[in-house]
C-alpha cells in the first residue's frame, strides 16, 4: 500500500531527472550577452557588405583620416559614443579587459577603431575616453592599435548604414545596438560580436578569419564552432563530467545489485 | 575516558595492543567511534570558539574584535570546520560507527581495516585543514563554498583547504561503503529489514548519498586546484570556462550533504521518541522510506542554491518543485514522531528533551527552507543573514541537537556510566533558549536586509544583531554546561546496567560499556521488532 503511494512520484522524480541535466547544460553554456540591448531590429546584420572606406574622420590626436588609412589589416570597429554613461563603457571596458589576452599582435595583426556616431563629440573626448580605457589596459597595447574617432554626422551615418547599425537621438543619449564588427583589410564585414563582454578567444577567431577573408557565420553558430574548437577547456570538461558520472553510477549500481544478490552473510 | 576500572571495563578494557596504539591500530568499530567522537567534539568546540568570534564582532558596526580580512578567514574556517570536520562525519562517523554492528547484530563493520583507514583520512584532513589556517598566504577567505572565481583568485591558502576538505571526502566514501556492505551481509539471524532500527535506515540512506556524491566533491575540489596552480580555464569564461559550472558541481555534492547530515540526526530522534514515549514508532515503513525519498529527491535539488546566479526560469522552477517535494519525506517525519507521542507515556529525560527540540527547531528550519527554496521570496533573502539562521535551524538545532540527543542517550551506554540529569536539563534549557534567540535574530534581521558574510552593517541592524550575540553567550554557556556536565559523568558518574532508559534495540542488551565484538560466544537471534517494548523494562540508574 505505502510503497504504491510513493511510485507515482518516484517516477515523476525520474523523470525530471532525465530532463533536467539537458536544461541546466543548456543554461551553462548559453552566450553572456549584455543586458541592455536595444530591439534587434536596430541591427541588421551585413555580413559581406563593405566599409565606405573613403569617410573621413578625426583622430584622439586631431588628425584628420581617411577610414582606408586606418582598416588596411583585420580591425575591429565599434560604434559607441565617448558621453555615454553606460553600456558604451562597458562596451569599451569589456574590450580593454578582453584584448591584452587576445593571441595575435596588437597593431600588427589587427587595430581596433572606435567611431563616436554622435557628431557634436570632439577630439578631446575621444582623447579622454582614450586614456581612461588605455589606463585601464595598464600599458599592455601599443598606442596606435586602438584608435578613437570622431567625425561628421553625413560620414558616421555612412558608415553605420553600410553595417546595418541603426541608431536614433533621444535627449542627450542615443538609442544603439551594443555591437562591434570585425572587417577584413578591404572593409568587409565578417563578423558581428554582440553584448558589452567578449571572450579573447571570440575575438580573436574572428580576426582570424577576417585576415583569411572568409565571411563570418552568426554569433551564435560561431560560439558553438568556438566551443567544438576550444581544445583542452571546453571538451575535456565535458567529457570528464560524463564519464565520470557514468563510472559512478556504473559502479555503485553493479555494486547495489551485487549486495543484493549475495544477501545476508552466512555464518559459519 | 580509557579509564581501567576494576571491575568490568568491556571494550575499554580489551585490547590485543596496549596503551594508545590500542586506540590508533584498534579496527574494532567502537574504539574508532570513539576516537571519531573525540576528534569530532574538538573540532566542534574550535568551531564554536570561532561562532562566537564571529557573532562578537557583529555586536556592533565597524570593527570590534576584528577587521574585515580576519573576519573573512573567521567564518570561512568556521564553515569549513562546522561542516567538512564536525557535522557530516558527526553522527555517521561517530555514532555509526559505535551504533551500526550492535543494533544489527554484527560483531563489526564489514571493512574494520577500511573503517580505520576512513578515521586517518578524517584525521589527516582535519590537521591540513588546522595547517592551512596557519601557513601559506594566511587563513582561507573564500567562504566555505569555495565559490570561483574568488576561489581560484585569492592569494590566501586556498590550495590547502581544498586538498583536506578532498580528503575528508576520502573518509567520508569509505565510511558509506563500509555502512551499506555492513548493513546489506552482516545482519544478524531474524534481523530482516523491516526489524532494522529507523537509526540504521538513515545511516543506509545517507551511506548511499555519500557514496554517491561526495567523488562529485572530490572532482570539484580537484578542478579549483587545477585552476588555482595550471590555470586550467575551467571555470574562467574569458577562456571559454564558466564559474556557474563550479556552483553546478560544488551544489551536486553539497546540497546531498546536507541531507548527509540531517538524516542520520533524523534516526537518532527516531531512536529516542519512541523510548521516552514507551511506545513504538508510529509508521515505522513510512519513516523507513521517507529516509530513501529523502535522500533521493534531495539529491535533485541542488541548483535552488543559485537562483541568483542567472538560470533560465524553467530551471529555477523545476528545482524549486523539487525542492519543495523534499518537504514532503521531511513533514512525513515529523507528523510520525509527533504521532508517536499522541498517548504515550512521556518521560522527559534529558535526551527526550533534546529530541523533542529537535522537532521544533528542524521544524522551523525547514519551513524557512520552503520560503527559500520558492523562487519569489528567495530572491529577496538570498544571501541574507536568514540564510544563515535558517541552515543554523536545521544543522545546529536539527543535527546539533540530534547529536546532543545522542550524547545523552548513548554515552551512558558506551561509558557505562550515567550523567547528573539536573545540569543536563539545565544545559538543554540554555542551549534552546540561546539557540532560539541567537539565530531567530538572525532570520529577522535578514528579512530587514542585513547580508551575509559582511563584518560591518547599518546602524538600523544593530539591535537585533547585538540580540543575536546575547543569544550567543547563553548558548555558550549552554555548550560548556552539558560538557562539563557529561565529562563528570563520563569519568565519575553512577554505573548503570545494561539498559538504563528501557529501549528496545540490540545494543541495549548487551553490557554497557560493550565486550570487544559485542556480543558474547553465541550470535544473537532477532525475533521481534525494533520498538516492541512488551516486557521491556528500563534498568534503575
Amino acid at each position: 500500500m505505502k510503497i504504491h503511494a510513493f511510485l507515482p512520484r518516484a517516477l515523476l522524480l525520474l523523470l525530471l531527472l532525465a530532463v533536467h541535466p539537458a536544461l541546466v547544460d543548456s543554461e551553462a553554456h548559453s552566450p553572456s550577452a549584455g543586458d541592455e540591448e536595444p530591439p534587434a531590429d536596430w541591427l541588421d546584420e551585413k555580413l559581406g557588405a563593405h566599409l565606405p572606406l573613403d569617410a573621413a574622420f578625426v583622430t584622439s590626436d586631431g588628425q584628420t583620416v581617411l577610414l582606408g588609412d586606418l582598416i588596411d589589416r583585420p580591425t575591429l570597429v565599434v560604434p559607441v559614443y565617448y558621453r555615454c554613461i553606460n553600456v558604451c563603457n562597458f562596451l569599451l571596458g569589456g574590450l580593454a579587459s578582453a584584448l591584452p589576452d587576445v593571441k595575435l599582435e596588437a597593431g600588427e595583426a589587427y587595430r581596433v577603431v572606435a567611431i563616436s556616431i554622435d557628431s557634436d563629440e570632439t577630439p578631446e573626448l575621444a582623447a579622454k575616453s582614450k586614456r581612461t580605457f588605455f589606463s585601464a589596459m595598464q600599458g599592455t597595447f601599443p598606442p596606435d592599435a586602438w584608435q578613437f574617432l570622431t567625425g561628421e554626422e553625413e560620414n558616421i551615418r555612412k558608415v553605420t548604414d553600410a553595417a546595418g547599425y541603426y541608431y536614433k537621438k533621444e535627449g542627450d543619449d542615443f538609442l544603439h545596438p551594443v555591437v562591434a564588427f570585425v572587417v577584413t583589410a578591404d572593409g568587409r564585414i565578417v563578423r558581428y560580436l554582440s553584448g558589452t563582454r567578449f571572450m579573447p578567444l571570440d575575438l580573436t577567431m574572428a580576426l582570424v578569419e577576417a585576415s583569411e577573408d572568409r565571411i563570418g557565420i552568426p554569433l551564435r553558430k560561431a560560439l558553438q564552432f568556438c566551443f567544438s574548437y576550444d581544445p583542452a577547456g571546453r571538451r575535456y570538461v565535458f567529457n570528464l563530467l560524463r564519464v565520470s558520472g557514468t563510472v559512478i553510477l556504473l559502479t555503485l549500481g553493479s555494486f547495489l545489485v551485487y549486495l543484493i544478490l549475495s544477501g545476508r552473510k552466512k555464518k559459519t | 575516558m580509557n579509564e581501567a576500572t576494576p571491575r568490568y571495563g568491556g571494550f575499554f578494557a580489551e585490547s590485543p595492543r596496549p596503551g594508545i596504539l590500542g586506540w590508533l591500530l584498534s579496527t574494532d568499530h567502537k574504539r574508532i567511534g570513539i576516537m571519531y567522537l573525540a576528534c569530532i567534539t574538538s573540532m566542534f568546540i574550535v568551531g564554536v570558539c570561532l561562532g562566537l568570534a564571529i557573532r562578537l564582532e557583529l555586536i556592533a558596526p565597524g570593527p570590534t574584535i576584528m577587521g574585515a580580512q580576519t573576519y573573512n578567514a573567521t567564518f570561512t574556517v568556521h564553515g569549513v570546520i562546522m561542516i567538512f570536520l564536525f557535522i557530516i562525519p558527526s553522527i555517521p562517523a561517530a555514532f555509526g560507527n559505535l551504533l551500526l554492528p550492535i543494533m544489527i547484530g554484527a560483531r563489526d563493520v564489514s571493512f574494520p581495516k577500511l573503517n580505520l583507514l576512513s578515521w586517518y583520512f578524517y584525521i589527516s584532513g582535519a590537521i591540513l585543514a588546522v595547517i592551512a589556517i596557519f601557513s601559506g598566504g594566511g587563513a582561507p577567505d573564500t567562504g566555505w563554498t569555495f565559490y570561483v572565481p574568488f576561489s581560484t583568485q585569492t592569494t590566501t591558502n586556498v590550495n590547502l583547504a581544498v586538498t583536506a576538505a578532498f580528503m575528508l571526502g576520502f573518509s567520508s566514501i569509505l565510511t558509506g561503503i563500509n555502512f551499506v556492505t555492513t548493513i546489506h551481509r552482516l545482519r544478524a539471524e531474524g534481523m530482516h529489514w523491516g526489524r532494522l532500527p529507523l537509526f540504521v535506515w538513515t545511516l543506509y540512506a545517507t551511506a548511499w548519498i555519500q557514496v554517491l556524491a561526495t567523488p562529485m566533491l572530490g572532482i570539484t575540489l580537484v578542478l579549483v586546484l587545477l585552476e588555482r596552480l595550471f590555470g586550467a580555464g575551467l571555470f574562467d569564461a574569458a577562456r571559454g570556462g564558466d564559474p556557474i559550472l563550479f556552483q553546478h558541481l560544488f551544489w551536486i555534492y553539497s546540497h546531498p550533504a546536507v541531507y548527509i547530515m540531517i538524516l542520520p540526526g533524523m534516526g537518532v530522534i527516531s531512536e529516542v521518541i519512541p523510548t521516552f514515549a514507551r511506545k513504538p514508532l508510529f509508521g515505522y515503513w513510512a519513516m523507513a522510506l521517507s529516509s530513501l525519498a529523502i535522500a533521493f529527491a534531495g539529491s535533485l535539488v541542488w541548483a535552488h542554491h543559485m537562483y541568483a546566479s542567472g538560470m533560465s526560469d524553467m530551471a529555477i522552477m523545476i528545482f524549486s518543485l523539487l525542492t519543495f517535494l523534499v518537504a514532503i519525506p521531511s513533514a512525513i517525519k515529523v507528523f510520525n514522531w509527533v504521532s508517536t507521542l499522541y498517548k504515550g507515556s512521556i518521560q522527559l529525560a534529558p535526551p527526550m528533551l533534546f529530541a523533542l527540540s529537535f522537532i521544533f527547531l528542524f521544524s522551523i528550519g525547514g519551513l524557512g527552507g520552503l520560503a527559500l527554496g520558492a523562487a519569489a521570496s528567495n530572491l529577496h533573502l538570498h544571501d541574507t543573514t536568514f540564510v544563515v539562521g535558517h541552515f543554523h535551524y536545521t544543522m545546529f538545532g536539527g543535527t546539533g541537537f540530534a547529536f546532543f540527543a545522542a550524547l545523552h542517550y548513548w554515552l551512558p551506554k558506551f561509558t557505562g556510566r550515567m550523567y547528573d540529569h539536573k545540569p543536563a536539563v539545565i544545559a538543554w534549557a540554555l542551549l534552546f533558549v540561546g539557540f532560539n534567540i541567537t539565530y531567530m535574530s538572525m532570520q529577522a534581521v535578514g528579512i530587514q536586509g542585513m547580508p551575509r558574510r559582511y563584518y560591518d552593517y547599518l546602524p538600523e541592524f544593530h539591535t537585533l544583531n547585538r540580540v543575536s550575540t546575547i543569544g550567543s553567550w547563553i548558548l555558550a554557556v549552554g555548550l560548556i554546561v552539558m560538557f562539563v556536565n557529561l565529562w563528570r559523568g563520563i569519568r565519575g558518574g553512577r554505573r548503570v546496567g545494561n539498559n538504563p532508559w528501557g529501549a528496545t534495540t540490540l545494543e541495549w542488551q548487551v553490557p554497557s560499556p560493550p565486550p570487544m565484538e559485542n556480543f558474547g560466544a553465541q550470535d544473537p537471534v532477532v525475533t521481534k521488532g525494533p520498538y516492541d517494548f512488551k516486557g521491556v523494562v528500563a534498568d534503575e540508574y
